[in-house]
C-alpha cells in the first residue's frame, strides 16, 4: 500500500517519470545486451570512420569506425554495474556502522566517527585513484575503490537518522516491551533509517557513475578496448572539432543517467521528508 | 491485600551541564495488588522518570545516581540484569502505556506486526497464532473493523485509535502491572474518558494493578484507589483518593485541587493558581522545596526538609509538611 503511494508520487511529475523511463530502458538494454541485435562494439567499419548518423550506424561511428550506439550501451553495463554495486556495498557497510554508532553511542561511535572523518578528509576522487592504481584497473577494483570512498558518507547519514529515531518514544516503547538491542536495531530502527539511506543512495549512484566516468577518462577503469563512457570521451577528444558526435553521445548518455538518478533521489527524499513531518 | 510492587527510597539523579538534577529523590510507595495508584504532579516533577525507573529504562549514560529498591515478586528490579529484565519483566509482567500515541508506534510497521512482535518476544507462539491474538486484542480495545486495521500503518489511524493500539500492545502478554504514563494527555477531551474507561474495564477484567501517571488531580482521584502527589522529585502526600480530595494535608495538594476550574463559577472568574513556579531542578535548596510558594510556611520549612510521615490515626495517609492543613473545618 505504501509502496504503491510512493510509486504514484514518483511518476506524478513528468520529469521524474521520464527519469524512471530512461533508467528502466537503459538497464533493460544493459541487462539483455547479449540478446539484442547490436553490432560488435569492438569491430571497426573501415568504410565509415568518424561518420555521422546513418541507417547503418544510428549514432555514427568513432574515430576508428566502431559503432557508437553499440559502444554506448555496452559502456552503460559497466557504468550501471559500478554505480549500483559500489553504492550497495557502501550503503550496507556504512549504513550498518552508522546505525550501530548512533544507537550505542560511546566508544564505538567515537571510533566510527573518527574513521569516517579521516576518510572524508581525503579528496574522494584522489583516494579512488590511489586505490585503483594500487589494486589494478578493472571493474571489480573500481567498485571496491568507490565503495570504500563512499562508505563514510553513508555512515554519517545513517548515524544522523538513527540519532533522531532513537529519541522517538517508539524505541522506548519497544524497550519497555522487553526488546533486546538487536531487536530494536533491526526490528525498529533499520527500516526507518533505511529510508534515508536509500534516498541518499539514489543520489550517490549518480556520484559513483560520474566517478567511474572520471576514472575511465583517466584510463583507470576497465582498460581499452572495452567500452566505457569515460574512455569513449577520451578517444573522441582528439577529433572533437571534426566529429563532435563521438564525444557527444557517451557524454549525453552519462548526463541523462546522472540527471535521472538525481531527480528520482530528490523526489524520493521529498516524499520521505513529507512522511516524516506528518508523524 | 498483598503489595505487588514496593518502591523503597528510590532516587534517580541525572548529570547535566548545570549540575546534578534530582529528578526523583528518595521516593517510597507500595502498590497493592489489583489496585490503581494515581501519581500526580506538575510537568517536570519526576513522574515519568519514576515510572521509567521501575522498568529500568533510565538513560544509562546520563545517570549520576540510581539507588533504592524496586521490589517486584521478591526481586529488586534495579539489580536485575538487562537480559533478565527483557526476558521476564518488561512487557511480560510489567508493561507501559505512553503519553503520545502519535510517536509511540513505529511508523514503518503495520499495527498487526507491532502487536505480534511483542507477543513473539515473550509467548511461545507462531506467526499465525500471534495474528489471531492480535485480532482478538484489537477487538477487545474497541477498534472497529479490526481485521482491516491489522494491516494499517499508524499514520492511517486517529489519535484515539492509536492509543487503543498502544494499550493493546501493552496488554498483549497479560502483564500483572500496567504503568500508564499520562495515557490521555495527548488526546482530545472527547476521547479521554473513553480511553480511561477502557483502561479501567481491562484492568478490572484481568485483575491487573496499575500506576496511572497524570498531571490532572481531578481525573486521577476519580479513577484511582490511592493517590500519590509528587513535587519537584519528591513525594509530598499519599492517601486514598477520597482522603486526598476531601482532606488534603499538604498545602501543595490543596493548591492543585483549588486549581481545578469550577464550571459552576460565573464566567470571567479569575482561575486560582499556585503562585510562583517549581524550583530549578539543579538548584540546591535548603528546607522544603515548596516553601517559597507556600502560604502556610513557618520557620522550620526554611531550614529543614519535612519527611513523609504517616497520620497516627490513619496508616494509609502520609504527608511531608511541618504545618499541615487542619482536618476539621475549612483551613486558613
Amino acid at each position: 500500500m505504501q509502496a504503491k503511494n510512493l510509486i504514484l508520487t514518483l511518476i506524478k511529475s513528468p520529469g521524474t517519470l521520464l527519469a524512471v523511463l530512461w533508467l528502466f530502458a537503459l538497464s533493460t538494454v544493459a541487462a539483455t545486451l547479449d540478446l539484442l541485435p547490436f553490432m560488435n562494439p569492438d569491430e571497426s567499419d573501415f568504410e565509415n570512420i568518424a561518420a555521422g548518423p546513418s541507417s547503418l550506424h544510428l549514432l555514427g561511428t568513432d574515430e576508428i569506425g566502431r559503432d557508437i550506439l553499440s559502444r554506448t550501451v555496452t559502456a552503460s553495463q559497466i557504468s550501471l554495474q559500478v554505480g549500483f554495486v559500489a553504492v550497495a556495498i557502501a550503503a550496507v557497510i556504512g549504513g550498518t556502522l552508522g546505525l550501530c554508532a548512533g544507537y550505542f553511542r560511546g566508544k564505538f561511535d567515537l571510533l566510527v566517527m573518527t574513521a569516517t572523518d579521516v576518510l572524508l578528509a581525503f579528496p574522494g576522487l584522489i583516494l579512488a585513484l590511489a586505490l585503483v592504481a594500487v589494486l589494478g584497473a578493472s571493474a571489480q577494483n573500481v567498485i571496491i575503490a568507490l565503495g570504500v570512498v563512499m562508505t563514510p558518507a553513508f555512515a554519517r547519514v545513517a548515524r544522523a537518522s538513527t540519532l533522531s529515531f532513537t529519541a522517538r518514544p517508539f524505541v522506548t516503547a519497544a524497550q519497555s516491551m522487553g526488546a533486546s538491542h538487536r531487536q530494536i536495531i533491526w526490528g525498529e530502527l533499520a527500516a526507518n533509517v533505511g529510508l534515508s539511506v536509500l534516498a541518499y543512495g539514489l543520489t550517490a549512484i549518480s556520484v559513483a557513475i560520474l566517478a567511474e566516468g572520471a576514472l575511465s577518462f583517466l584510463g583507470l577503469s576497465v582498460p581499452p578496448p572495452a567500452a566505457t563512457w569515460g574512455g569513449m570521451i577520451v578517444s573522441g577528444k582528439e577529433v572533437l572539432a571534426e566529429a563532435p558526435h563521438i564525444v557527444l553521445m557517451p557524454a549525453l548518455a552519462m548526463f541523462l543517467t546522472v540527471l535521472s538518478f538525481n531527480s528520482i533521489g530528490e523526489t524520493f527524499r521529498k516524499v520521505i521528508d513529507k512522511r516524516v513531518s506528518q508523524l | 491485600m498483598r503489595n505487588i510492587l514496593e518502591v523503597k527510597n528510590l532516587s534517580v539523579h541525572f548529570k547535566s551541564d548545570f549540575g546534578v538534577v534530582k529528578a526523583v529523590d528518595d521516593v517510597s510507595f507500595d502498590l497493592v495488588e489489583g489496585s490503581v495508584l494515581g501519581l500526580v504532579g506538575e510537568s517536570g516533577s519526576g513522574k515519568s522518570v519514576l515510572v521509567r525507573a521501575i522498568l529500568g529504562l533510565s538513560p544509562t549514560e546520563s545517570i549520576a545516581k540510581l539507588s533504592g529498591e524496586v521490589i517486584f515478586d521478591g526481586v529488586d528490579l534495579l539489580r536485575q540484569s538487562e537480559k533478565q529484565l527483557n526476558q521476564d519483566v518488561r512487557g511480560k509482567r510489567i508493561s507501559m502505556v505512553f503519553q503520545d500515541p502519535m510517536t509511540a508506534l513505529n511508523p514503518v510497521m503495520t499495527i498487526g506486526q507491532q502487536i505480534a512482535d511483542s507477543m513473539k518476544m515473550h509467548l511461545n507462539i507462531n506467526a499465525k497464532q500471534a495474528r489471531e491474538r492480535a485480532l482478538d486484542l484489537l477487538q477487545r480495545v474497541g477498534i472497529p473493523k479490526p481485521a482491516e486495521r491489522l494491516d494499517s500503518y499508524p499514520h492511517q489511524l486517529s489519535g484515539g485509535m492509536r492509543q487503543r493500539v498502544v494499550i493493546a500492545i501493552a496488554l498483549s502478554c497479560e502483564p500483572d502491572i500496567l504503568l500508564a504514563d499520562e495515557p490521555t494527555t495527548a488526546l482530545d477531551v472527547t476521547v479521554q474518558a473513553q480511553i480511561l474507561d477502557l483502561l479501567e474495564d481491562l484492568r478490572a477484567e484481568r485483575q491487573m494493578s496499575m500506576i496511572m501517571v497524570s498531571h490532572d488531580l481531578g481525573l486521577v482521584s476519580s479513577r484511582a484507589d490511592k493517590v500519590a502527589v509528587m513535587y519537584s522529585g519528591g513525594l509530598v502526600e499519599i492517601a486514598s483518593a477520597g482522603k486526598i480530595f476531601e482532606a488534603p494535608r499538604m498545602p501543595y495538594t490543596r493548591g492543585l485541587l483549588d486549581s481545578i476550574p469550577d464550571i459552576s463559577m460565573p464566567s470571567h472568574t479569575k482561575l486560582k493558581t499556585i503562585p510562583g513556579r517549581p524550583p530549578q531542578a539543579t538548584s540546591i535548596t535548603v528546607g522544603c522545596k515548596f516553601e517559597p510558594r507556600c502560604s502556610r510556611a513557618v520557620d522550620a520549612c526554611m531550614s529543614s526538609v519535612p519527611s513523609l510521615s504517616f497520620d497516627p490515626s490513619d496508616a494509609s495517609h502520609a504527608w511531608a509538611c511541618f504545618n499541615p492543613i487542619e482536618t476539621r473545618g475549612e483551613s486558613r
